[in-house]
């Protein structure tokens, strides 16, 4: 796993699931396609074929297109508005009328969790996207050129692996404070979590671009004079997007699991977004005797960050069956 | 660790000659069968091995690579990687006392001290992060029950034995920092620190320089003369043996199809396989000529044809091949063949039913 | 080995430049308006702005400020903060606490981390192994603040363990908190020993060490586990440097006043030089553990030691 000494560990846990192990999926994924490189679909299909029969696979996906749902229609959920807030029904239990009680403000908390889905998956999904740009630019630079270009972008990615994502997002958005444009906030977060995250993305979009490159079927691409464009486009891309895909899954989740983080820490997401880690933080800040504003959030937050990580895993799995 | 009594138990109880007496053989493996379970299917890597080794003597184990030459090994030692290998039948009898019925310390006690091996690859045979001397001296320290000192003592006695230079100054350097040879020579001292009846030679040189594959077969010729132990020597080219080994037997498939003494089988073979594995030598008069290696590739051992298995390849096939198993011919002197035709082949007198592509 | 560690220094170096320049410029000049990320969108009085234009040099320009702000760090003179407090008193009295709670939860990470994945590497396959594995990506997955959260009200609610450790809190008091902050690491590390143990249990000097004739216990104590840890203990060594700065959610739930609870408090506060020079700190620290577990690598692992 750790074989080439040079590699610095990932500064995220999250990501270190991805990418120590699908470092050595990428290996396998190159692998099997030089064996029966006359139709690397064949490889794909059997994941596509594992994953779905895995339990674990179906259920993350489930639940990923549940949250989607729910982050773009609430109200097919909840008819409740979760900004409709008063003291007099402060903290009172779970009832029919509402199922997971109010919270210290008195707001209905089943409410603001359902509409909390939003605000986690777009900030998710936006870093995602900004991780994607960075990391396969980068990735297929640094893989395709090597040299110099390599070289660079290796000292680059040593600077970035040396702030850890908290802080680093911690340093952004103190530093770019706004408190009166609520998109321009989301924004922030979006963009310091992608600047941040994105190497571990990176390393297996290079390692996948390095190992394709010296295979067969490139090398007489080149030969017959195909552009660069068109080897990375046709023939490197659709190869190293197993892993990526992979890398990218996981890293979603740790995002949303960051976001939670900063909110909670009073620096992410503000009002009036509703934020999961930011309704945790003023249900732990004000009483310590109600469990509810802890527990409901807190299950909807690791539930989606549980789910993306195991469909990742699932995925990972999926392609590399030798793994287990 | 250095539990003596338990280690020698099983060498005391086999030296009395009981009902299981194995005709005085050393070493007898017989009618061993092993599968390996895999999500593939059921792999019949061995089909039925039966072969002995006498005190002294060297046995050359001859076949292409997959034919089953490692497995049978690693069963002898009991180092088989289970799952997904199983041993589903047979017997190896050491001094007539059968191993795959004894239990895990008496087959311990074997391991190294009766029955040593020497790996293919000693770069990742070798562990890379103990020195060479450490690793030399562990059996003897842990089994032997020498001090550090004294165990390094003995491991520059080994190291010098097996012609490494500068031995004592070379105890504290790392498998990787050797070269191929040299650390082959590592691996074979430490395979004799404890002084084995039986040396297990699995392809000691396939992975070296051919300077240095000559000079690793002379330094195990030379080992095994001083120190009088048997030897298995496994390889799969038949250039190397013939100065080494007493008798060969030759592997197919999971069989051993042919098995004779070595200037017997290279005068004249008796199964069609031995045949074109000779042929395939390449010899100073061939200068120029194509050589004609055996066509076709060994079965999928998943899916072993009937009849003989080596049909499909067989320039002499004949209907009987497709359907009936070949049973061991007993052609006398200690010479045996798995082959419908071996008398016929042994006198040279059998026709070609089809004509080899190479020629 | 000296060649690979100046190697890996120069790297270092060039990582610590490149880093506090970036933490510096994402604090200061990214955002335009170095006062307001210094101090937030709140008015200023004339004195405030003056005393933090001089102290952070906002009149020279940016390069020059950094080489100012570096000055400062590396001699440990690292200015007052917004309630003119020296920002280097606050770090040397909430150092302890930081340490205290970072070393309890390393200690945690390695004592349950490593038997339990050399185990489940034993046991690979097996139902227990797949419970665990799925155990420690749950664990992966629930934010370290959602399992602190929990816990701590769990704990009020029940008067189970101390919430609110404070400045005198006994090491007992630590446990909680302890096992929280760990408790991401010991699964990351539980996966990484069990990947590792189960890559280097089929390598081939396993079997020549099994025909060697030594004791299984041995073979996977001696000959598997000297090469498995190889990199769980790399791992490990970042970790300890990484827990130090995942302390502050920790530190802020159960009130710990260590380096992140002031962290957490400076972030409130919108206290701009308090938090750039405590992040700043940190970042050192990750690099030197990353340096040190460099330096380790190579001490535990002679092919790079002879390179
Ligand atoms: N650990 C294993 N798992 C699955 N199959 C194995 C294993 N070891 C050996 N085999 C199979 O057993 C057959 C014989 O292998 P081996 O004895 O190593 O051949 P050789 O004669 O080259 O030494 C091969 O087809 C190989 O695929
Ligand atoms: S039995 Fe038939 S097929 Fe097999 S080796 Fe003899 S002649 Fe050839
Ligand atoms: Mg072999």
């Amino acid at each position: 796993m750790s074989s080439d000494p040079n590699a610095l560990p990932p500064n995220d846990e999250r990501a270190a699931i991805a990418e120590g192990e699908a470092a050595s999926t990428e290996k396998r994924v190159t692998a099997e396609l030089t064996e029966v490189s006359g139709r690397p679909r064949s490889l794909a299909s059997d994941a596509f074929r594992d994953l779905r029969k895995n339990p674990i696979a179906i259920i993350s996906a489930v639940i990923i297109v549940i949250l989607v749902v729910m982050a773009i229609f609430p109200t097919l959920f909840t008819h409740k508005d979760p900004t409709d807030c008063a003291l007099g029904r402060s903290l009172k239990p779970p009832s029919s009328e509402a199922w997971f009680g109010y919270n210290f403000q008195g707001c209905d908390i089943y409410a603001r969790t359902i509409h909390g889905a939003r605000a986690s998956l777009m900030v998710g999904i936006g870093s995602v996207i900004v991780v994607a740009f960075i990391a396969i630019v980068l990735g297929m630079l640094a893989g395709y050129y090597g040299g110099l270009a390599d070289a660079i972008i290796a000292r680059f990615t040593d600077i970035i692996l040396g702030i850890p994502l908290l802080l680093g997002a911690i340093v952004i958005l103190s530093g770019f404070k706004n408190n009166s444009n609520m998109w321009l906030g989301l924004l922030m977060v979006i963009a310091a979590l992608g600047l941040l995250g994105w190497t571990s993305a990176m390393r297996i979009v290079r390692g996948s671009v390095l190992s394709a490159r010296n295979q067969d079927y490139v090398q007489a691409a080149r030969m017959l004079g195909a552009t660069n464009w068109r080897i990375m486009t046709r023939h490197i891309g659709p190869n190293a997007m197993a892993p990526v895909i992979v890398v990218l899954t996981i890293a979603l989740g740790s995002f949303i699991a960051t976001e939670a983080t900063l909110s909670f820490l009073g620096i992410g997401l503000k009002p009036p977004w509703i934020s999961w880690g930011g309704d945790i933080a003023d249900a732990t800040a004000r009483v310590r005797n109600a469990l509810g504003p802890v527990l409901f959030p807190s299950s909807f937050l690791a539930l989606t960050v549980l789910a993306f990580i195991m469909l990742g895993d699932a995925v990972r799995e999926a392609f590399d069956p030798k793994l287990r | 660790m250095g539990k003596h009594s338990t280690d020698q138990s099983v060498i005391e109880k086999a030296s009395a000659p009981g009902p299981d007496d194995g005709g005085g053989h050393l070493l007898e493996v017989r009618d061993l069968f092993v599968e390996f379970r895999t999500g593939e299917g059921v792999a019949k890597v061995i089909n039925g091995v039966s072969y002995h080794l006498d005190a002294g003597e060297t046995l050359a184990v001859l076949g292409e690579s997959g034919s089953g030459k490692s497995v049978t090994a690693q069963a002898i030692m009991g180092i088989l990687d289970s799952p997904p290998g199983f041993v589903t039948g047979g017997q190896i009898l050491y001094k007539g006392r059968d191993l795959l019925t004894a239990s895990e310390n008496e087959r311990r006690a074997v391991r190294g001290k009766e029955i040593a091996m020497i790996f293919q690859d000693a770069l990742s045979a070798l562990n890379p992060v103990f020195t060479v001397g450490w690793q030399i001296s562990e059996t003897l320290r842990k089994r032997e029950g020498l001090s550090k000192k004294d165990a390094l003592d003995k491991a520059v006695e080994l190291m010098d034995l097996v012609k490494i230079p500068a031995a004592r100054e070379r105890l504290k350097a790392y498998p990787h920092q050797f070269s191929g040879g040299m650390r082959q020579r590592v691996m074979i001292a430490m395979s004799l620190a404890q002084q084995p009846k039986v040396v297990i030679a699995d392809e000691p040189t396939t992975a070296l320089d051919v300077t240095v594959q000559a000079q690793i077969m002379d330094l195990l010729a030379d080992l095994r003369r001083e120190l009088n132990t048997a030897m298995i020597l496994i390889t799969h080219d038949l250039g190397v043996v013939a100065d080494v080994a007493d008798r060969i037997a030759v592997m197919y498939a999971g069989r051993i199809i042919e098995h004779a003494e070595v200037h017997a089988l290279y005068k004249s073979p008796a199964h069609p396989y031995t045949l074109g594995l000779l042929n395939s030598i390449p010899r100073l008069d061939d200068k120029g000529k194509t050589l004609r290696t055996i066509p076709g590739l060994p079965p999928n051992l998943t899916r072993i044809p009937a009849g003989c298995p080596f049909n499909p390849r067989c320039r002499y096939v004949r209907d009987v091949c497709r359907t009936d198993v070949p049973p061991s011919v007993s052609l006398g002197e200690g010479r045996d063949a798995a082959c419908h035709f071996a008398r016929e082949v042994l006198a040279g007198t059998l026709e070609p039913t089809r004509k080899d592509p190479e020629l | 080995m000296f060649r690979y560690i100046i190697r890996r220094l120069l790297q270092m170096v060039l990582a610590f430049f490149g880093t506090t320049l970036l933490v510096y410029w994402l604090m200061f000049a990214a955002s335009g308006d170095p006062l307001a990320a210094l101090a937030g969108e709140k008015p200023m009085s004339p004195s405030v702005r003056a005393a933090l234009t001089e102290q952070f040099h906002l009149d020279q320009p940016f390069i020059v400020q950094y080489f100012y702000y570096m000055k400062g760090l590396l001699s440990f003179d690292l200015g007052n903060n917004l309630s003119n407090r020296d920002i280097a008193d606050l770090v040397l009295s909430a150092w302890p606490y930081t340490l205290r709670l970072a070393f309890l939860a390393f200690i945690f990470v390695v004592v349950v981390g490593i038997p339990l994945g050399v185990w489940v590497a034993m046991k690979r396959g097996g139902v227990f192994d797949t419970t665990v594995l799925l155990l420690t990506l749950v664990i992966i997955s629930i934010p370290v603040f959602v399992i602190g959260s929990t816990l701590a009200m769990i704990g009020s609610m029940y008067g189970l363990w101390v919430t609110n450790v404070g400045g005198a809190g006994t090491l007992s008091a630590y446990l909680v908190p302890a096992i929280v902050l760990g408790s991401l690491s010991l699964a990351t590390a539980v996966r990484l020993t069990r990947g590792s143990v189960s890559e280097n249990l089929r390598a081939d000097y396993v079997r020549t060490a099994k025909a060697k004739g030594l004791k299984r216990l041995r073979v996977v104590g001696v000959h598997v586990l000297r090469n498995s840890l190889i990199p769980v203990i790399t791992f490990l060594g970042i970790e300890l440097g990484g827990l130090m700065g995942g302390a502050i959610v920790t530190e802020k739930i159960f009130n710990i006043p260590g380096i992140g609870f002031e962290l957490a408090k400076a972030i409130n506060l919108e206290d701009g030089p308090t938090v750039v020079t405590i992040v700043s700190l940190l970042v050192i620290v990750y690099l030197v553990m990353n340096l040190i577990v460099d330096v380790l690598y190579a001490v535990l692992d002679p092919r790079i030691r002879y390179e």
